[in-house]
């Protein structure tokens, strides 16, 4: 080989290498992180104020514990109408919440509530929602649903459509069903009995991200809604709630809850100096008992 | 510099008016010269016109080189195979005619003072092309095309890079420096820095809006109904408009005139069709392609308890060609694309649905000797969409865009120095978007927007017009210079798209090359990052601003050995109004609300040395580029660089005949990794009632971050036999030969406690082997 071809394969092997070099490089995940509020809290229409949850965000590099994040001695108000309502906390197996002990105090419809957050080291966080009017059942859940023998194939009659009144101004309505209680299923009955509850299981649905979760919510832009029978998770007691959601609610569903693995947006987020959201809702409720009717 | 003209402004109509006028006065005084120039040139001279075509299957054949030995007269074929040489000598001349993959062949012409000799020269194809002696008249005809940023592969050789067994015109380009992809899994071309939706891609002249299949796995295009492939990666010139970033224009086999002939192939993903033949005084071409999995899980029984997705794919290219007079050509073609994605049991049944339609009606008219026209009628169509039922409660959604343009080109050969073309494109669009939540098949009242229904339908008219110079003013230097102008109503918009291009030739062998233009884009695509099965086609309404970008190209070219050309290539493009989807907007009323807009910048540098003829054939690309984007609403309004931004892109693709029998090939890709957002913390959200909830993580900068490099060998073996006495090949392919399983995509899994750092995964090696049969 004469010395000029080993020289420019010599130079093609040294550009390669310093390409393969160059691109092979790779980031390595961020690991630095630095701690942030989370505030999220719904105003929902004839119910206490409640279930206001402030916590910090963890790293992802560490282990996530609830009690980790845990804020309880915060200074929480809530102002509406020109009255200020000050918040306690109080502990849970989650991360605790904050709540008016007042329970005679419930949120008003048409009216606009504003957070104030101020914690143990200064950091002030904000937000502010404003009710929609109520809304109420023009066709309830039924209290009994018999889950149909032939789960494969079903219409669901026009006798089980669920539909409720419209809100002024709602465009977007969501609607949640939650398993009250996952473990008992026959001391409900007319006739107790010991049977135990058990999940409706679907193939499909066995990886998805919230298949551990109680419940299930679903966005419907209508009034009406056939009783879909892949909504219910579980037999037995069940609570079927509509709620007519402002658009900030609305955002925070779509961003939570579209696409498995969901990631947070500033956009869809209203509260200052921190993360999360404090949005408001009417809500309607109704209790169903799913029967069992296969084996 | 704006070109953006609202007729309620007055002094920037002023500002544009005076713009407009300069560039058109510079036009106006090249033309009104150039029959003066003509005279001067010689006053007798005889014109030499017609067509270049195949011998076998007489398809004219498109960019063909006819040159007048001797002299420094010559043409380029245009898209319709057409030449034309004015102001040639009288007397005896030798005419040399050459093509990639043909014979070159001399032929003696005489002619006489302004005589006008009209005549087909028919090229033999060859197995091999070899290596070409490029004489004198074909360098000058080269002098004068200027071609900035234009990709000059044969076909055959697009070909021959397949993946999973198929060829795919898409995916062979993506082996051009320059040209990236949003995975290895895609077929999307995102182009110095462009999106896919700012590239304009015709087929016969009708504009193709979604070009893919399979979630952007292939694209819809099938290569045995393509005859040639011209891809402008920047740059491009006045004719074409409505796009930002680049062009890539298609033309349809016309058929072979002299006899029937078929190919079929069975493959592991489709199979194909093809059959042409003569037709009148003119020729047929229909050709088909089908996936078939759906037809085999058929035979299976169906469980509905775990019901299993339906896929299927195909489309059809058909083209009917006449001549209607030595004069006269007509043509009509149609394409059709169609995806369907199926899941039915348990409870509920899921339907979604994409496909194309476009249909072109073209009539090419010579007028005397050097006055070619062309009139395009088509008509295209694209939807999208998605159907459900779950327990009798049905949900539907369907966005189409129609698009009806008639498009009038004239190119004047007015000399051998100068080439003017001048056109008019009018389109009628009409877009429909259907969205309905009701639960009922109704679809509401049309005009309905918004809530449980909307049926909207939306119709506006574009207008444009462009002139052209093409003008060789010295013996080294050549100019291109176009305007094109373009009114949309739905915006009551004017904009003015002024471009230039330069060719210097500096030596015998070495060409510089410049380029300047504005581009302005019209629709806006609402498309997710990822999959392209509902992409939406959004006009420029009174809410938004067109795209425009503004594009500087700088190129030298070069021949550092025979046989081999070198093309380095520098690029700054400023990219205006671009989009991102809202991917969260569910109500929107106008394209505002759907849209994020920003701005961006992409520059970089390509390398691309290529081998066409010989036993061995290929080429070697490097790209180094850089895209940054800024949007107000995104990334807390910091620059940042989109997903499919690669600092390093190299790629190799060589193929070689061994022997009859044999031909192998291989092609190889090395990349910098795909940009990803990392993410340093994660915490927990609970609507009311839920529990435990939705875990959230909370991003790092956005596409801060690099996955590892990307890199690929796929090698493909082409064995030559015959079956029942028929030609067949068997094609074998092994995709991705050392199994390198790139990674897709990267999230953060904290369905547990622990959050996992999760990649998705690419195909593994994955050999196929086809069998194509002619007859």
């Amino acid at each position: 080989m004469n010395t000029s071809f080993i020289n420019r394969l010599s130079l093609a092997a040294l550009v390669a290498a310093m390409l393969f070099t160059a691109t092979g490089c790779e980031d390595t995940p961020p690991d630095s992180y630095i701690p942030q509020y989370v505030l999220e809290g719904y105003m929902l229409v004839d119910k206490p104020m409640a279930g206001i949850r402030l916590t910090r965000s963890q790293s992802v590099t560490d282990t996530f514990k609830f009690e980790n994040g845990v804020v309880p001695n915060a200074d929480v108000k809530i102002i509406a109408g020109g009255n200020f309502y000050q918040l306690q906390y109080r502990g849970n197996n989650r991360s605790g919440e904050y709540f008016y002990p007042d329970t005679t105090i419930t949120v008003q419809p048409n009216t606009t509530y504003k957070i104030e957050v101020r914690t143990a080291d200064g950091t002030m966080l904000t937000a502010q929602a404003t009710t929609p009017s109520r809304i109420a059942w023009v066709n309830a859940p039924k209290p009994l649903l018999y889950y149909p023998t032939d789960t494969l194939t079903l219409p669901s009659p026009d006798s089980l459509k669920l539909r409720w009144t419209a809100a002024p101004g709602v465009v977007e309505y969501l609607i949640s069903v939650r398993c009250d209680d996952t473990l008992e299923y026959g001391k409900y009955l007319e006739s107790s009995t010991s049977e135990r509850n058990r999940r409706i299981e679907r193939s499909y649905e066995q990886h998805v991200p919230l298949y551990n979760d109680v419940s299930r919510w679903g966005f419907i832009p209508n009034t009406e809604v056939a009783t879909v029978w892949s909504a219910f998770k579980w037999f037995g007691r069940n609570t079927v709630a509509v709620y007519a959601t402002d658009n900030t609610m609305s955002a925070w569903f779509k961003l939570t809850h579209f696409g498995a693995n969901p990631t947070f947006d500033p956009l869809y987020s209203n509260v200052s100096g921190g993360l999360g959201v404090f949005a408001a809702a009417s809500v309607i409720e109704a209790q169903s008992f799913v029967v069992k009717n296969q084996p | 510099m704006t070109t953006v003209h609202h007729t309620t402004n007055g002094t920037l109509r002023a500002a544009w008016t005076r713009t407009a006028a300069a560039w058109m006065m510079l036009a106006a005084v090249l033309v009104a010269g150039a029959p003066a120039h003509a005279q001067q040139q010689t006053a007798a001279g005889a014109t030499l016109n017609g067509y270049v075509t195949d011998t076998e299957t007489q398809e004219t054949l498109i960019g063909a080189t006819v040159a007048i030995k001797g002299t420094k007269l010559g043409a380029y074929t245009n898209k319709s195979g057409y030449f034309s040489i004015p102001n040639i000598p009288p007397g005896r001349h030798t005419v040399s005619i050459s093509s990639v993959g043909y014979e070159r062949k001399e032929e003696e012409i005489e002619v006489g003072p302004s005589e006008s000799k009209k005549l087909t020269f028919a090229l033999t194809p060859k197995a091999v092309a070899k290596q070409q002696i490029t004489v004198t008249a074909d360098k000058e005809v080269e002098k004068r095309q200027i071609d900035v940023s234009r990709v000059n592969i044969p076909v055959e050789q697009l070909r021959q890079i397949r993946i999973g067994g198929e060829s795919d015109i898409f995916r062979s380009l993506q082996y051009m420096p320059g040209i990236l992809t949003s995975s290895q899994i895609s077929s999307g071309l995102y182009i110095r820095g462009g999106s896919p939706d700012q590239n304009l891609v015709l087929i016969d002249g009708s504009t193709v809006y979604n070009p893919s299949h399979l979630l952007g796995f292939f694209s819809a295009f099938n290569p045995d109904a393509i005859k040639d492939v011209d891809l402008i990666k920047g740059g491009f010139p006045s004719e074409f408009g409505g796009r930002m970033s680049a062009v890539l224009n298609l033309t349809q086999k016309d058929g072979n005139r002299n006899e029937f002939e078929g190919v079929g192939s069975i493959g592991a993903v489709s199979s194909r069709l093809s059959l042409q033949g003569p037709l009148g005084k003119g020729s047929y071409f229909v050709g088909g392609r089908r996936t078939y999995l759906d037809l085999l899980m058929g035979l299976f029984p169906e469980d509905k308890a775990n019901p299993f997705p339906t896929f299927n794919f195909y489309d059809l290219n058909a083209k009917v060609t006449q001549d209607v007079s030595d004069n006269d050509r007509i043509s009509l073609s149609g394409f059709t694309s169609e995806d369907k994605l199926g899941l039915s049991g348990a409870g509920f049944d899921f339907n979604i649905g994409m496909g194309n339609r476009t249909g072109a009606l073209r009539w090419t008219h010579i007028f005397g000797d050097n006055l070619f026209t062309v009139l395009n009628l088509s008509a295209s169509r694209y939807h999208n969409g998605f159907s459900g039922e779950q327990s009798g409660f049905k949900t539907k959604m369907e966005n189409v865009i129609n698009d009806y343009t008639a498009k009038a080109t004239v190119e004047w050969f007015a000399s051998n120095d100068l080439t003017v073309k001048a056109g008019y494109e009018g389109t009628k669009y009409r877009f429909d978007y259907l969205q309905n939540f009701t639960g009922k098949d109704s679809v509401g009242q049309s005009g309905q927007l918004g809530g449980a229904a909307t049926n909207l339908t939306v119709d506006d008219w574009m207008h444009a017009g462009y002139g052209q110079i093409n003008y060789q003013i010295t013996d080294l230097l050549s100019l291109q210079a176009g305007l094109r102008a373009s009114y949309v109503q739905l915006a009551d918009t004017v904009v003015f798209d002024p471009r230039a291009a330069l060719r210097y030739q500096w030596q015998e062998d070495i060409a510089f090359k410049a380029a300047w233009g504005i581009y302005h884009q019209y629709l806006h695509l609402a498309s997710l990052p990822d999959f392209s099965f509902f992409d939406t086609w959004l006009p420029t309404d009174s809410t938004v601003l067109p795209g425009r970008s503004e594009q500087y190209i700088f190129s030298v070219e070069t021949t550092p050995l025979e046989g081999y050309g070198l093309n380095v290539e520098g690029y700054y493009k400023k990219l205006y109004n671009i989009n991102e989807i809202d991917q969260y907007e569910t109500n929107g009323k106008n394209v505002n609300d759907l849209l994020f807009s920003g701005n961006g910048t992409a520059y970089g540098a390509e390398i691309l040395l290529q081998k066409k003829t010989g036993d061995l054939t290929g080429w070697v690309g490097y790209a180094l580029g850089y895209i940054n984007a800024k949007f107000d609403s995104i990334n807390y309004g910091k620059e940042f660089r989109p997903k499919y931004d690669r600092r390093h892109d190299l790629k190799i693709v060589a193929q070689y005949k061994l022997n009859e029998r044999w031909e192998i090939g291989a092609s190889f890709s090395l990349q910098s990794g795909q940009s990803y957002t990392g993410a340093t913390s994660r915490f927990n959200s609970n609507l009311p009632g839920e529990d435990p909830g939705v875990p959230i993580t909370v991003p790092a900068d956005r596409y801060a971050l690099r996955l590892p490099a990307s890199h690929q060998l796929n090698i493909n073996a082409n064995y030559n036999t015959t079956l029942f006495g028929l030609p067949a090949r068997l094609l074998i392919d092994i995709y991705n030969v050392y199994s390198r399983r790139d990674i897709w995509f990267r999230y953060y899994d904290t369905t547990k406690e622990v959050t996992e750092v999760t990649d998705v995964r690419l195909l593994p090696i994955l050999p196929t082997v086809a069998l194509e049969v002619k007859f």
